[in-house]
Parts: C-alpha cells; structure tokens; sequence
C-alpha cells in the first residue's frame, strides 16, 4: 500500500495502523496511550492526525492504513490541538519537572539520593529522565502551562507487595489495565468512577492482591509515568548499567534485563525483546531476583561442622574437609543431589564428578520423578513417547488448548501468554484441575476433578474420544481399545464428572482445528503418574492434539539430556533418601536441594553446596557457599527445548564461587583428572564434545526419536483413590511447588512473595473453613497418617468442600511421601 | 368481543403514575363495582399521552372527554355525574391558561390538537400490556406485508425512499445504514434498539416503550428481515422499570403470536429479542459504548471506524438505532414511503417527539410534524410561559444541544436548521427557559453534567469539560476576566474537536450557543459583576423593601441563618453578612405583599451597609 504522509510517500505493509506506519518512517507522532503490545485505545488524543477525506481529526494509533491515503501529522492546526490536549494533561499531573525553565541546567545543581519514599517534587520523581510524558511534552514543545493545576489529591496506595500505585500521576492512558487483561489475561486492573472521578484501580478499589493479582509488574512495565512503580526501586537511584538475564526460576527462561547501580541488581524488568518473554515476566523473575541475590541470608563464607556447630572457615579448610569426608566412601555409598534449575556448564563439573570421581550411580536432579523423566521410562517400555520440545507459538497459534497439570498464570506465565493470545484470536481453552487453579476463569470448558481422580477422568475423556475414532494404523490401538473396557469397569463411578462435560471437552478437542495439550508437571504427583501421562499422550494420538509436556525448572530437560550423553540415568532424590536411610548410601553431596536431611534421613557424611542458607545447612559437615545464577551465568534449556547461554552480570557475594569451581577444585583434591577448566567457556566445549551440535539455539536430544512410528499405550486400571477415612475428614491434595531457586523456597526470602504465593498456603473451601471457623492466615496443621505439614490458611471457593490444596516443597519425609501419594486424608488443626 | 357503552382510558404512563394514576384507576374499578357498572364500562390502562404537566389523566370514550389532575375522592362524583347522570364533570376538565371556561374533549385541546402522531400514534388509546389492541389498530400489518410481500431489498429501499433519519442524535439516513449493514459479508449480524435515554429532560423513549412496546417490536423485526439478522437487543436503562416490564411482557407475548422467534409468520424467517438492562452512565447511549456494555465491558465508547455495522456487537455488523427511528418503521411501511416523505422538510421528513420542559405551562411529551416553527410549539401546544414572564430561549438536544434564543422562534425545526443554530436534534428534548434563567448558568449547569458524565477515556472530555466548568464557575461567581472568554473559546474548541465520540465532541454546544446568543449576558457577570436574571448568589443580594413590608415574621422565621432581624408589625431586614441567599424569605413572603426583591450588581452594593447605613432599630 502506499500512503502520504506530510506530502511523503511511503510504502506500507500488511493491515498496520497508521502510527506504526509513520513511525517506521521516521515520522514523529507523539502518543501516550499507545503500546505495542497493545490494541489501539485512542485515548491521549496526541496522534490525532488529518487524513483527506475523514471528518475531523482521526487518531493515528486506531486508524488503518488503507492504500492512497493522504495524511497530514503538522499542520498549524493540529499543532495547536496537540499543545492544548497536553496542557490538559498536565493540569492533573504534576508538571514542575516538565516545563520549567530550569529543566536543563537541573540535573547538575539538585541531583539528590532519594530519602524519602515520597516523590516530592520533580528530581525525586522515579521516573524521571525516562517518563513517556516527558519525552512527548519534548517532541510537541510545550513550554508552560496556563491552566490551572487541579491536584487530585489521591492516597498513595501502599497496600499490596512490590507495588506502589501513586495515581496522581496517572493520565488514564489504560496501558496498565488493558496489558492486564489482552496480554496477562488477569483483568485485575480496570476503570473505576467516572467523570472527574474516573482512574484505574481494582474493581471495587480493592487491593490488587484481593482481586486476584499474581504481580506479574506487566502494569509497572506499562506505566508511562510513575503512576505505578516498583516500591523497592522507587526511593533509589536508576540504574548506571544494565546486563541481560535468563531467570532461572521455573522452566520457561525469560530474558530479564537487570538493572545495576554499583554492582548490585537493583531491579530485574524483562528485556524488550526476549524471544521467550516478549518483553513479560512474572513475579519471580521481576521482583524476587533481587532479594534472592542481595537479601539477607546469603551464605558469603565456607562453614564447617564444629562441635555440632557450624563454623566460618576458609576455603581451604573447607574443602580439605570435604575431600576428606568423600574420600571415605565410594561408589553406591555415595550420592550427588542436583537441584533442577543447575546451569549446564554446573551440571557437567557435578555430573562428571558423580561419574569419574564419586563413581556412583545415585545421581538425583529432582526430589521426585519429573513429566520427563516420566516421558523417559513410557519410551523405555514402549519404544515410544513425544518428543518433549515444542514452540511457545504453537500454544498461540493453537485453535483448542486442553491444559492441565499446572495453573499455567502460575507456573507458567509465558506459556499462559500465549494461551491468552490463542483465547483473544478466538481459540477454546479446556482446563482440568484439582485445586484453586485461577486459568479456569477463562476456561470453556472447567473440569473440577477430585484429586486422586485424575486418571479415572483421563481415562473416561480418552474412551469417550475412542468412541468417536475410527479404526487407526498406529501400533497399540488394538490394545488401547481392548484395554478401555477394562478401566471402564474399573473406574465405573470414580471420576465423578458429568458425561456432557466430557462430550463438550472431547468435542472441542476433535472438532475445532488444530489442538495443543498442555501437560503439567502436576501430573507427576501420585503413584499412577505414567499411567496419566501414557493417558494424556493417548488422547494427543486420538485427537490429533500437539502434546507439549512443560517441566517445572529451569534446566529439566538439559540436565536429563546432558546425563543421557554422560551415559547416567538419574534417580531421584526420594529414592537417594531412602538409601539413606537403609544405611546404604552414607555420603551426599548436596548443590541446592530443598531437602532438610533430619532425624535417620542425616547420612554419615554430608556436604552441602548453596547459596543461601537452608534448612539442611544445620546437620551439614561441609557448607561450601555458592554463587547464584546471576553471578555465575550460564546455560539453560527451557520448556520449549531452547537453549540460552547468558553471562555473569554481577561477581558472586562475598567468597562464594561457582558451583562448577567448588567441585572443580574438590575434584582436585580427591587427585581427579580432567577437572582444569579456565571459564565457563571451557566447560561449552567439554559439553559440545558429548552433546553433538550443542551450542545451537535448538540443540539435538538423544531421546528425539526421529521418523520414529508413535504408538498407542493401553489404559492402567488405576488403582482406588484416596478417600477421607474417619479422624481424617479432609483431602489434602499436594502438588509439587516448584517456586525455588538452588533448593531455597522463594516465599521465605522475599516478603512481597510470601504474601502472594506463601509455599505454606493451604487452601479450602469457605464452607470448610466456616465450619472449622478458620480465616485467611490462620496457622494450621494437617495431620496425615505419615505425619503433619504445617500451612497457613487460604481461602478460596476454587477449592470443592472436603479438599485441601497445597503446593508443596519436599522438606522431609512427611512431604515427599505426600508428593508420591498425590492425595491423603487428613485431620485440620488449627495452631495457635 | 364484549361491548361496552363506555371505556375509562386511565393514563399509565409513568409521570401519570407517579401522580398516582394507579390509585385512580383503583378508585374507579371499586366505585364502578360499586355502582354495578362493569357490564357497562371497561376501565383500561393505557401509556403515556404525553401531558404530563395535567396528570393524573382521564379520557372517557367514546364522548372524548379529557379529565385531568384527578385525585381519589373526586371519583365517586365522577362516576356518578358522568357516566350514571351523563353529565360531564366540569370542574375536572382542562382551563388553558390565562382562560376561565374548560375545554371539555382532548381533540379540542391546543396541547393536542396541533401535535402529528406516527410514533405515538396509540398512545392514550391502547392497552400496551395487550398485543391484541396493537393488532386490533393494524399492528403488525408492517411485518406481514414486509415478510410476505416485500423483499429485504425492497424493505430497505422503501425505509430509504421515505427518508427516515435516525432519531438518536446524528441523524443518519436510517435505510443508507440498513443498506451498508445488509451489504456487510461477515455473520452473524445484529440489531440493537438503543433505549438508552439520558438527556436531562428527556423522556420520549421511555413513553414509546411504555405506551406502545410493540411498535419498537415490529420495527425491529422488519429491520432484522432487511439487514439479514437473527439476533436483537433492546438496551434499556435500569431506571426504567415500567418499559422494562412492559417490554419484556411485549417480547413474550410476539413469541406467543409467533411474531417473533422461529419461523415468524410461517414464513421461515427467524429473530428474536433480548432486552439489556444499561447501568444509566449517560455515554452508554453512544453506540460503540452502548455496545461494549452489551458486550459486559465497561462502556467506553471506541474511535469509528470501523463503524458498528462494520464491526459492531463482538465484532460482528450491527445495526444500532433509537426507539423513536424503530418505531417510525411500521408505518413507513404500512403507509408507503411517499405518504412519510410527505411529512416534514426537505431533509428531515415524518415527525420528531419532543419533550416539553423548563418553564412552560404544558410540560409534556409531544409528537410534531418536522418544520413546525418553534413559535408553534412554545406558544402554541405548550401554551407559552407561566406566571406571565418572558420566553427566553430554549435548550434543544440536551447537554449535546445548544439555546435557541427569542429571535429564532420562528426557525423551522429540522435537522439542518438546528446544527446551524448551534443547537442539535438529539434525540428531542426541549427545555425552555424563561428571562429568569441565567444563561451562564445554564451553561455551567450542562458542563457539569457532562463533566460528571464523562466517561474518562479521552483526554479533552475529561479534563477539558472540567476546565471548562471551572471557568464558568469562577464568572457565576463574579470572578470572572473577559480573558476566560477567550480561554472558554479554545477550550470549547479543543473539546469539540479533540474528543473521541459524540459526549465530548457535542459538549461544549451549550458554551458556545450561549455565547453566541448572550454574549451580554458573559459580559455582565464578567465586567459589571452582575447576574440579569438574578440568579448567580455571588452577584445577587436579598432585600427587604421597607415600604412594602408588613412585618409578618414569615421570613424572620424562615430564614435558615438567622440573618433577618425584626418584629412583629416593624420593618424587617436582611443582614447581608450572614445571608447565604438561599432565597427563602424571598419564597415566602406573601405574594400581596412581596416585599422581598433581589438585586443585583451595583444595585446590590447600593445595598452593603457601608454604601447604605441601616436604619437603627429605635
């Protein structure tokens, strides 16, 4: 198409909207309500431009280009109009730092370090220098404003973690409210009042956190003036440098660009152009980075066991201690316990060290079996299993997605982006789910499944499928057909679940184009998890669905390919426990586990690497303190089977080093070869011999069985669900809580996040806790026949009466056995 | 069908209700079973006739008598002379103003007799809760003939030839968007009948819902058949309770008779309705924001295009119009277009209903030919202005509009010679405003409302009516610069041409019209520091005159602060410290006597006990 613009002509591509257009052209329009992201909200009234032929002003942001058209952005006219919108702007908003004559020469005479917390005037405003409004008061050049200023006098609101939210300064451009709803899909945010009175808030003008806010900071991100900002930035100074992040809190590694003022991470916004993120984040990665790195509690020093107690000491000390511990036991007496979000260039040091040094097989990444290594044992049985990797574009692209397993908002805020994204284009979103899931809200069609229940309904959905397939040529569909009367007979009355809800979910799985099932890690809870997983992949097959498993941490899937090549087969750490416990393992290496190693659990030797302090730290001969993921860089792979390498951003706190140098150095000590890499560098090559092609954004998996014919997996009877029993009126349902970093639960070092997703939250239903006359944040105690786990008391009618939701962090015995159970019956206490 | 020697139309129409006309058609049910008359008389509800001023309303068939402002006790003697002796009551009929004989029957009523009925053309004389009355006066004929005899095509080029223009505010060509809907690929598509009244004054919808729901009905139906549509919505606001019932008994009742639903008429043509409640924010009647409330988001309006029969309701074609166009469709197409164009000018054609108000001696809902003066209205059907003042301008359009002052009164209403006056059409409502109103005043009184009606998205509307409000509360208050003139002039004009839809972009028509007209009036608030019409409290004091005041502590006692001193059978007077001029001395002081008068300006400082020394209290 071709347009004028200003008597230019341009060429323009594809449906755009006339700002991008000029923009892209050089043309300057300014804007305010305008985002990227964004659909055209045509409210600032600052692009208003004149095209040939439309009545009146028409705003460039809302108008498509269509070919010929004539435009005019400058004429004296519209100059005019644009000065004068701004100048109303300005009346509500303070403007001392925009249009005063001492603008220029300010920043040398007052530069001040914020105190208070209050911005008072222009230099302490937190946005200033990098405000939208003043850029736009710049590009029209207004220089004064004549109308009177009607202060709102609203209450700064300080009410909820993270967030301040300072609507004096708001311009109701709506970016906030509608990047909350078109691209978070939360609409917690929305217009409240009305005339004079009209601004963005909560509905109601609650607090975000009781609407439902998961404090993704996509608002804070929006906001062009400082309307809304981060509390902890807000009295500081910006940032003198920035350095790109891939987080390294769950499965998905979005690009952060963390912000540094004299070598500390002040902040952690996302990238503009992460190809994971697009610019997103989630309240992991956006405010808890900080106080994981810099918050109190990070371990500086090397500790050594003293007299039952630990002691500081030197590096030398401490690893002659460790060497000395391991050199005790070899082989299957020893074991190396892996945190699941390890870099690749950590993982091979440790994995080679379990391998060469320890020569022992116990190697765990995860406390519990992950979706892939669930994957692993379906390929090892039949031949077969989905590839796991996978596009975050096709979940966008997809016309039905079945999602389960996970609260994607939660786990998985990226992949739930794009569900979003798919939702807005008109795509069917089917969820199921036994706990207070909040994706549900969006859901077609909302499947409440008792927990424990899960392959009863799995196995229901897939036959009600069947019923509708014709004959198939893939291997197993014999077998998978033979195999469903037998489950039916056997899960008769178990899934509780209406038969038109599972027509409507089948229906919408077959009938409307291409279908994605999203398959959570929740999935790997209780003992019939392959047999869920077999189901889930089954129903794919049937139904033509893109099965896309998503792992829960960062590395999941780099770690098992990187032991597949380093020829190990990892266990998991429940299993490590209970060689521990027979006696038949008495030395563990720990890097970053969550686990506390108490009572008969304790191994005879016990040396543990972190970065901060933990729980297991107490019973611990050796402490080696080491740097976490934005000190040491490194590389992940993702969810998607994406590999991202990203490099130090800050040196390491204090003394601590690189889980790669720690082991490098022990390896040494225990006269091991092969351990003498110079650099993190040095370590890629070492993992490119192993790992053909590694390096590449999508590297080769071993398990990817190319041309590899599927099959179909025949339906497990299922075993009884749980059931409450007498004592135990209540089912508590766990999944695995993958907040974690390095084995440390985030709610315990970060305020803020411990107040939107405490790892102790126990949610129930209100009519349960009215019974049991609990409130939110009443401390309770659930009581199961293999011990107690304390939580803290959540509200929500998401939950069905009669069941308790938790997720999880194994700690001890009682939470691993509960993980591997799925469900238990239990008693509810309260504890005051 | 029973025969009745006598039908009791009891008006129904809520300002009737309101003045309790459901207790008079209580009254007559209980007096005529008293009388053991129900044999012989049928006593029926009927909707609004639109005199509101007179209610509660009575008409008696089928000698045509028109009782009004009845009340409860008058029944008995009612029934008794009228209907048992056959004479008919004079002392319950109409006595135009400044006149002493009654005007016993309504055809003879200036009020009605000059009005045109189309829209309202069963108004006073039909049941609106019974389909069968609007069938029995060739209701629904419309959509037989437009389903059996007449194509979709055929339908939108008659409604286009008759030269129906929306009645909403604009005033779009109704068949031109019919035509663009039908020519429009994307399905579904739908239709919407915007009842979303909200002009200060204005009532129109409201009555045609409640007195002839079916009207709305089968005009829509014959819209759905020529655009293509399966699906309406008829957007009604909360506040409305008795068009709401009324509405909805409507639609139930068309499904019964098949007019409506499946397979209407047998003819295999399907649509049905649904009614939408609105929440009554005033920019809801701005159809992309009506749409988005439809759609349950907040109603901000969007930037056209895409227009709505573009994109409309969830981004499909829709075509959105208001009551009074739906209700004109039936008889364009019962009657043929060239009877419609026959009516009215050269570019607005039918009739227009108008509501009544302000400071005029018949405050109702009228229904006029287009082209009819505004003379002929004023003075003519709404029987001029009461109490013997001077008509001074009239407000049409609402906070959209614009006053029209004295000079026009001849100006022949239509759409084109309003826009040119500075006012609008709109959807119809007349407030007129006597030499006692204060034009700034007014001015800042339709600021405010639009103020407080914004709907906050645009910047312009927001702030700049704001502004704008605040600037003309600092002239009210004498506080006034002729700079600000200036300033409310560029104001007005970032307003108008900076806002994104129809609220912000009309707001400023009431600043702008009256300056155009009463310029004066600015000036005195702004340079002489007075109010003319003695309204403005800044500029305005109250004053006793000593020579006519008889010292009855009526005022004394009423002031609310004390600030009139006297006893009884002495001169009193005001404090003007303390006076807040609420007016209340000036209200109650006996009209034989009024002593009480208001000043203004140097009158006023005449007054200030520095300039005049009161008399001391001997």
């Amino acid at each position: 198409m071709k347009i004028t613009i200003d008597g230019r002509e341009i060429e323009v591509q594809g449906p755009a909207y006339l700002l991008e257009a000029a923009r892209s052209h050089g043309v300057a329009i300014p804007s305010l309500c305008d985002h990227p992201q964004l659909e055209p909200f045509g409210g600032c009234r600052m692009c208003l431009v004149e095209v040939k032929g439309r009545r009146g002003f028409v705003p460039a942001c809302s108008t498509l280009v269509e070919d010929g058209l004539e435009v005019l952005t400058a004429t004296e006219e519209l100059k005019v109009l644009r000065r004068r919108v701004l100048e109303l702007i300005l009346t509500e908003h303070p403007n001392a730092c925009l249009v005063c004559a001492e603008k220029k020469s300010c920043d040398e005479a007052k530069a001040t370090i914020r105190k208070t917390e209050e911005p008072t005037g222009c230099v302490l405003c937190p946005r200033n220098k990098h405000c939208d409004l003043q850029d736009v008061v710049d590009l029209v050049g207004l220089d004064g404003v004549k109308l009177p200023s009607i202060y709102r006098n609203l209450e700064l609101r300080r009410d909820d973690p993270f967030i301040d939210r300072d609507y004096n300064m708001c311009i109701l451009c709506g970016r906030c409210v509608r990047v909350c709803a078109e691209v978070r899909g939360a609409a917690v945010l929305t217009f409240i009042n009305r005339g004079p009175k009209a601004i963005v808030g909560a509905a109601l003008d609650r607090t975000l956190a009781a609407s439902g806010c998961q404090f993704c900071g996509a608002c804070v991100d929006a906001c062009p003036t400082a309307a809304l900002a981060e509390r902890a930035t807000r009295p500081e100074l910006r940032p003198d440098a920035t350095r790109r992040l891939i987080c390294a809190l769950c499965s998905q590694g979005c690009t952060l660009e963390a912000g540094l003022r004299a070598g500390r991470i002040v902040a952690t916004p996302p990238a503009p152009g992460g190809p994971v993120n697009h610019g997103q984040a989630c309240v992991r990665g956006r405010f808890v980075i900080r106080d994981l790195v810099h918050g109190s509690g990070r371990l500086a020093k090397p500790f050594v066991r003293q007299d039952g107690h630990a002691e500081e000491a030197g590096w030398d000390e401490a690893l002659d201690r460790a060497a000395a511990g391991l050199e005790k036991y070899r082989g299957a007496e020893t074991a190396l316990l892996l945190s699941n979000d390890l870099t690749l260039e950590d993982a091979y040091v440790s994995l080679t060290f379990g391998r060469d040094v320890l020569r022992t097989a116990n190697v765990a990444f995860s406390v519990l079996p992950t979706l892939e290594a669930t994957l692993d044992e379906i390929r090892a049985a039949r031949d077969w299993a989905p590839d796991p990797g996978f596009d975050l574009d096709e979940v966008g692209e997809a016309r039905t997605i079945f999602a389960l397993g996970a609260d994607l908002p939660v786990t998985h805020p990226m992949v739930w982006l794009q569900v979003v994204k798919a939702l807005r284009r008109g795509a069917r979103l089917i969820t199921a789910a036994t706990g207070p899931e909040i994706m549900c809200g969006l859901a077609e069609v909302d499947i409440q499944v008792r927990p424990g229940r899960e392959l009863a309904f799995l196995g229901r959905l897939v036959g009600l499928v069947l019923e509708g397939t014709k004959e198939r040529t893939e291997a197993g569909f014999g077998e998978l057909r033979k195999s469903l009367a037998g489950f039916l007979k056997a899960n008769a009355k178990e899934s509780g679940i209406s038969k038109e809800t599972l027509a409507r979910a089948a229906k919408a799985l077959t009938e409307n184009g291409p279908a994605v099932i999203l398959a959570g890690p929740n999935l790997c809870a209780g003992p019939d998890r392959t047999d869920k997983v077999a189901a889930v992949v089954d129903l794919a097959l049937l139904s033509g669905a893109r099965f896309i498993p998503l792992a829960a941490a960062a590395d999941e899937q780099g770690l098992a390919e990187l032991a597949r090549r380093l020829g190990l087969r990892p266990t998991s750490a429940a299993e490590i426990l209970n060689g521990v416990r027979k006696k038949e393992i008495k030395a563990v290496y720990a890097a970053g586990t969550s686990l506390s190693f108490a009572g008969d659990e304790r191994p005879e030797v016990l040396i543990l690497q972190a970065g901060r302090r933990v729980e297991s730290a107490d019973g611990a001969d050796v402490i080696l303190p080491a740097a976490l993921f934005p000190e040491t860089g490194g590389s992940l792979v993702n969810a998607e089977g994406r590999l991202q390498t990203m490099e130090s951003a800050i040196p390491p706190a204090g003394e601590a080093r690189p889980g790669w140098k720690i082991l490098s150095a022990l390896a040494g000590r225990l006269n091991a070869q092969g351990f003498d890499f110079a650099d993190a560098a040095g370590i890629r090559d070492a993992i490119g011999r192993v790992w053909p092609g590694f390096g590449s954004g999508r590297p080769e998996f071993a398990s990817r069985q190319a041309g590899a014919r599927p099959r179909f997996i025949p339906l497990a009877s299922g075993r009884k669900a749980s059931r409450t029993e007498r004592g135990r009126p209540f089912l508590l349902a766990v999944t695995a809580n993958a907040d974690l970093s390095a084995g440390t639960d985030l709610s315990r070092i970060s305020r803020g996040f411990r107040a939107v997703r405490d790892s102790r939250f126990m949610t129930l239903n209100p009519a349960d806790a009215g019974k049991l006359k609990l409130k939110d944040g009443d401390q309770i105690e659930a009581a199961s026949a293999f011990g107690a786990v304390l939580g803290v008391v959540r509200i929500s009618a998401l939950v069905p009466p009669g069941v308790v939701a938790m997720r999880l962090i194994p700690t001890e015995s009682v939470s691993v056995r509960l993980l591997s159970e799925g469900a238990a019956p239990v008693a509810l206490r309260r504890r005051d | 069908m029973k025969q009745y020697r006598a039908h009791l139309l009891v008006c129904a129409g809520t300002g009737c209700v309101s003045c309790g006309s459901f207790e008079i058609k209580a009254a007559l049910e209980q007096e005529i079973a008293r009388r053991k008359l129900q044999d012989e008389v049928l006593i029926i509800a009927t909707g609004c006739n639109g005199f509101c001023e007179r209610g509660p309303i009575l008409m008696v068939q089928p000698d045509g008598v028109f009782y009004q402002r009845l009340k409860v006790e008058d029944i008995p003697f009612l029934v008794e002379e009228h209907l048992l002796k056959g004479r008919p009551v004079k002392k319950l009929m109409y006595v135009p103003p400044a006149e002493r004989e009654p005007v016993p029957k309504m055809k003879d009523i200036d009020f009605f007799k000059l009005q045109r009925l189309i829209v309202l053309r069963n108004r006073g004389r039909i049941d609106p809760e019974k389909v069968d009355e609007y069938i029995a006066y060739d209701g629904y004929a419309a959509l037989a003939k437009a389903l059996t005899e007449m194509t979709p095509e055929g339908i939108v080029a008659e409604v286009t030839a008759a030269g129906l223009r929306g009645r909403g505010g604009a005033g779009f060509l109704t068949g031109r968007k019919w035509a663009l809907c039908r020519a429009e690929k994307t399905t579904p598509k739908y239709l919407i009948c915007n009842g979303d009244e909200g002009d200060p004054g204005a009532f129109m919808d409201r009555s045609v819902l409640e007195a002839d729901p079916h009207a709305v009905l089968e005009g829509m139906v014959i819209g759905a058949r020529a655009i293509g549509a399966e699906k309406g919505f008829v957007y009604i606001r909360n506040e409305y309770p008795l068009a709401l019932k009324r509405v909805d008994l409507a639609i139930r009742q068309a499904r019964d008779y098949g007019l409506l639903g499946k397979n209407i008429l047998g003819t295999g043509f399907d649509f049905d309705l649904e009614i939408f409640r609105g929440a009554g924010a005033f920019v809801s009647g701005e159809e992309t924001a009506l749409m988005a409330s439809v759609e349950g988001q907040r109603a901000f309006p969007r930037q056209r295009p895409p227009f709505p029969i573009q994109k409309g309701l969830w981004g499909k074609p829709t075509t959105i119009n208001n009551v009074e166009t739906w209700a004109n469709v039936p008889s364009i197409i019962r009657r043929g277009a060239a009877w419609f164009a026959s009516l009215g000018t050269e570019t607005s054609k039918g009739t227009k209903i108008f509501s009544l108000v302000g400071k005029i001696n018949n405050t109702g809902l009228v229904e006029v030919p287009m082209g009819i003066s505004l003379r002929e209205i004023v003075h003519g059907i709404g029987g001029g202005i009461p109490g013997g003042r001077d008509f001074k301008a009239v407000q049409i359009g609402g906070p959209s509009g614009g006053c029209i002052p004295k000079d026009l009164l001849d100006l022949p209403i239509d759409y084109e010679s309003l826009t040119k006056a500075g006012a609008m059409m709109g959807s119809g409502g007349m407030i007129v405003m006597d030499e006692d109103t204060c034009m700034v005043d007014i001015a800042l009184y339709f600021l405010r409302f639009t103020q407080e009606e914004s709907c906050g998205k645009c910047v312009p509307c927001r702030i700049g009516t704001r502004q704008m409000a605040q600037v003309l509360a600092r002239i009210t208050a004498g506080a006034g610069t002729e700079e600000d003139l200036t300033k409310l002039e560029e104001l007005a004009v970032t307003v108008k041409r900076g806002s994104l839809c129809g609220l912000g972009q009309t707001a400023p028509n009431p600043v702008l019209s009256t300056l155009r007209y009463f310029r004066s009036e600015y000036l005195a608030h702004i340079v002489d520091k007075t109010c003319p019409a003695r309204v403005c409290k800044n500029l305005i004091a109250y004053y006793i005159e000593p020579e006519k005041c008889v010292g009855c502590l009526l005022c004394l006692k009423n002031c609310p602060v004390n600030a009139i001193s006297g006893e009884r059978k002495k001169v009193h007077t005001i404090d003007q410290a303390l006076c807040i001029k609420c007016g209340a001395c000036f209200n109650v002081c006996p009209a034989k006597v009024q002593a009480v008068a208001k000043y203004t300006g140097d009158e006023k400082r005449a007054l200030s006990p520095a300039a005049a020394p009161r008399k001391e209290p001997s």
